[in-house]
């Protein structure tokens, strides 16, 4: 993935979240589906749901406040989080050109 | 004026003809039927209701009437009707109180959207409304007419009605539905409640209605705020163990329990997420009535 | 017979502010035979346009509101389903053409207001339709009956692919390759239909001009053996026909398009019952424009009848015979007279044990 894509709620598809303790719920207004999310997904909506972030600006939230193991690859996680994510509809992932 | 100052002669002729028209609640009905057992069931179990004269708005137009002359003596049936629309396949004859009950809770889940309606008794104490949203083998049927017999204010036994507007429960205090062993449990558990006759043989087996409390159908007019979500579980080995539910699995489990859910879109996700934020959530699991009481009556101080 | 007798349903149609001067029980009929006929929605878009909503009583206004919330969720779902069915159908390179409640929808006509349906119907040309089945099917669709007698119904009689149902979100799709069976005695000639089409601006979806809308709203009405919708569908040309005319040339271009499509008689009906029941304003010339020999009496005896909704409060003693004589006229236009005894036998048949698809 490129390390400067834009990560952000789906336009077409409105995306609503709601926040509790550590677990969020998101709702799909297109498909009615609702699904939860505990972890570090709470984190990612937590930014998202305030304003679409570059993938880079999303690991440095999830730095900022999750402690890592040594040799745990926070940046495949989040990648692959965010891959699950936009199947699921619930992010729209853009290509960003610039630098 | 009230339904049980009516003289049966007269509920039975005005059911006969005209309809007779009441309240239930935040609902006018009109209903029409040629079956002694309905006018039966409506004057020991609606006696408290309001009836209506014939210039009221009517919600729902119902009837209960056999299918044909010939359904009358040949293995009689009767069939259940929403303004000339039959929602259900016939019944047995014997089956036209239970009906009732059910078409009412059709007309009332198919119509009602002002209101996110969640499968769960609601009951009130201390002006805290507990909701109790019930999957068969929950027992909150049983837990309903437990509490309101100890003096706990029925809002609702089958259907919550939350509106959409102001996130308050607004009160349904039609008769409490009991299903085989329940009849009996409560029948002990609570010897002077007042029950309809039971109808036996039916898809769920034997069924028998309480009488709302008095109070509670005077109350009809004023809603509650909701304090807490709890589900239950009755389970014959069980203590009574109450255990705190993440706001967010609460919120799945209850979206799995309502009737209009999916029809509201996102005004149902967001009245039940106000719901989830203003309630405390728990499941719980028990297999005594009297300790089960005494756990919620403390909890609602 | 007596004659035809407006329900307050028609009355509140032609002019909402009739309704003001209501006591309760007259405002519960009339959510009563909205109700039945499939309006309450609509009903509440027509009080809502004319500034009127907030002077109902409060119960009729929360069954309004109550059948809008329905509605409203409605269209959410017809948009994810237009948007699926394009996505199904993009490689093949045929013109998609949306047609009825999906077609007023997406052109943003009066009549998507408040109107609700279970279908979406599409028109595809013929040579296209097995490559349309096998790519809806390939994108989740199935076909809902695997009985031979309605599969060589619809493919070999009325020559279409029986109504296709997806699997996971349940929703129906009907593809047709012309707007009427081809066994009718005056069928239109399809080619016609997509060279006259319209585009919808930013999408890839067609849709039919507005003189065959209207076109094909009359021939669905006055072709149909069932009328539970009659007066829903009524009260969409009663809309498209004030909508369309306000451009001056349309009631020419609509007249002459009824004489290419040889529809003159569904045009003459769609004209004649929505200018009756809903006072569509239809300027006197170009009803007698549209007269055809036809045996007015008798047929407005029945349509009169039947277009009304199938409420206690708007049958007479003779709409169940009106509506059965309707109801055999149709299957009569729709296929020779070898073919329709049998089915109708056959339905009837069918009709009693709960099984009827079509």
């Amino acid at each position: 993935m490129f390390e400067n894509n834009l990560i952000g709620l789906p336009i077409i598809a409105v995306i609503h979240c709601r926040f509790w303790d550590d677990e969020c719920v998101i709702y799909n207004q297109l498909t009615g589906d609702v699904h939860l999310i505990d972890g570090m997904g709470v984190e990612v909506f937590k930014v998202l749901s305030k304003k679409a972030a570059s993938r880079i600006q999303l690991l440095k939230n999830l730095n900022s406040v999750f402690e890592w193991e040594m040799d745990f690859n926070a940046e495949d996680f989040l990648d692959n989080l965010i891959n699950e994510y936009q199947k699921l509809g619930l992010v729209e992932v853009t290509k960003n050109t610039c630098a | 004026m009230k339904l049980e100052t009516l003289s049966k002669k007269t509920v039975f002729r005005a059911l006969n003809s005209d309809g007779l028209r009441f309240t239930i609640g935040g609902f006018n009905v009109c209903l029409s039927s040629s079956v002694p057992a309905v006018a039966e069931h409506l004057l020991s179990l609606y006696g408290a209701f309001d009836v209506l004269d014939n210039t009221a708005f009517i919600d729902f137009y119902t009837a209960l009437e056999p299918p044909s002359k010939l359904r009358r003596f040949f293995r009689p049936q009767v069939n259940f009707s929403f303004d000339g629309y039959f929602p259900f396949k016939p019944l047995p004859y014997k089956q036209a109180s239970a009906m009732f009950e059910w078409g009412l809770n059709w007309c009332i889940a198919s119509h009602s959207h002002q209101y996110l309606i969640i499968h769960a008794s609601v009951v009130v104490r201390n002006r805290k409304a507990f909701i109790f949203p019930g999957v068969p083998g929950s027992g909150k049927s049983t837990l309903c007419a437990a509490l309101v017999s100890r003096g706990w204010r029925l809002l609702s036994d089958e259907m919550t009605l939350l509106s959409v507007s102001d996130g308050c429960v607004y009160p349904l205090p039609r008769p409490i539905s009991l299903k085989n062993r329940s009849i009996d449990v409560i029948q002990e558990f609570a010897p002077d409640a007042v029950m309809g006759s039971i109808v036996k043989n039916t898809a769920k087996g034997s069924i028998g209605h309480v009488r709302p409390p008095d109070n509670s159908v005077a109350q009809y007019n004023t809603p509650a705020q909701p304090a807490k979500l709890i589900f239950p579980k009755y389970d014959k080995d069980s203590n009574t163990v109450l255990t705190t539910l993440s706001k967010s699995r609460a919120l799945l489990k209850v979206t799995e329990n309502c009737f209009n859910y999916n029809i509201l879109g996102v005004k149902g996700f967001n009245s039940l997420s106000n719901l989830i934020d203003v309630s405390d959530c728990y499941d719980f699991k028990y297999s005594n009535l009297e300790e089960a009481v005494a756990l919620f009556t403390d909890l609602a101080h | 017979m007596k004659s035809f007798q407006q329900p307050i349903l028609c009355s509140v149609l032609i002019d909402p502010h009739f309704a003001l001067n209501f006591n309760l029980r007259q405002w519960d009929l009339l959510i009563r035979q909205a109700r039945s006929a499939n309006l309450l929605a609509r009903l509440g878009y027509l009080f809502e346009s004319v500034g009127l909503l907030n002077q109902l009583p409060a119960r009729a206004l929360t069954h309004i509101m109550s059948a809008q919330v329905y509605a409203d969720r409605f269209y959410i779902a017809l948009q994810r389903e237009i948007s699926c069915i394009k996505e199904a159908l993009n490689s093949l390179n045929a013109p998609l053409v949306l047609l009825k409640g999906s077609a007023y929808f997406m052109a943003g006509n009066i009549a998507a207001n408040g109107r609700l349906f279970s279908d979406v119907d599409i028109l595809v040309p013929e040579d296209k339709l097995s490559a349309v089945e096998e790519a809806l099917i390939k994108a989740g669709w199935m076909t809902n009956t695997i009985d031979p007698y309605d599969q060589k119904y619809y493919r070999q009689w009325m020559h279409e692919i029986p109504p296709l149902r997806h699997l996971k979100r349940h929703t129906s799709i009907d593809v047709h390759h012309n707007i009427l069976p081809k066994t009718n005695r005056f069928y239109p000639d399809s080619n016609k239909l997509f060279a006259n089409s319209v585009k919808i601006p930013d999408h890839n979806i067609w849709i039919l001009a507005p003189e065959d809308r209207v076109l094909h709203s009359a021939m669905h009405l006055f072709h149909e053996g069932e009328f539970t919708q009659g007066l829903r569908d009524l009260s969409d040309l009663d809309l498209l026909l004030k909508e369309f005319s306000i451009q001056e040339s349309f009631w020419k271009k609509l007249l002459l398009r009824s004489t290419e499509l040889q529809q003159q008689i569904p045009l003459f009906y769609a004209l004649r019952y929505s200018h009756r029941i809903l006072q569509t304003p239809v300027p006197e010339s170009v009803l007698k424009a549209s007269k055809q020999p036809i045996n007015t009496i008798l047929m407005d005896a029945l349509f009169l009848r039947a277009l009304l909704p199938d409420h206690n409060s708007c049958n007479d003693k003779w709409t169940g015979l009106a509506r059965s004589l309707l109801f055999i006229r149709s299957h009569y236009l729709k296929m020779p007279i070898y073919l329709m005894v049998p089915h109708l036998l056959r339905k009837t048949y069918r009709r009693i044990l709960g099984k009827e698809l079509h």
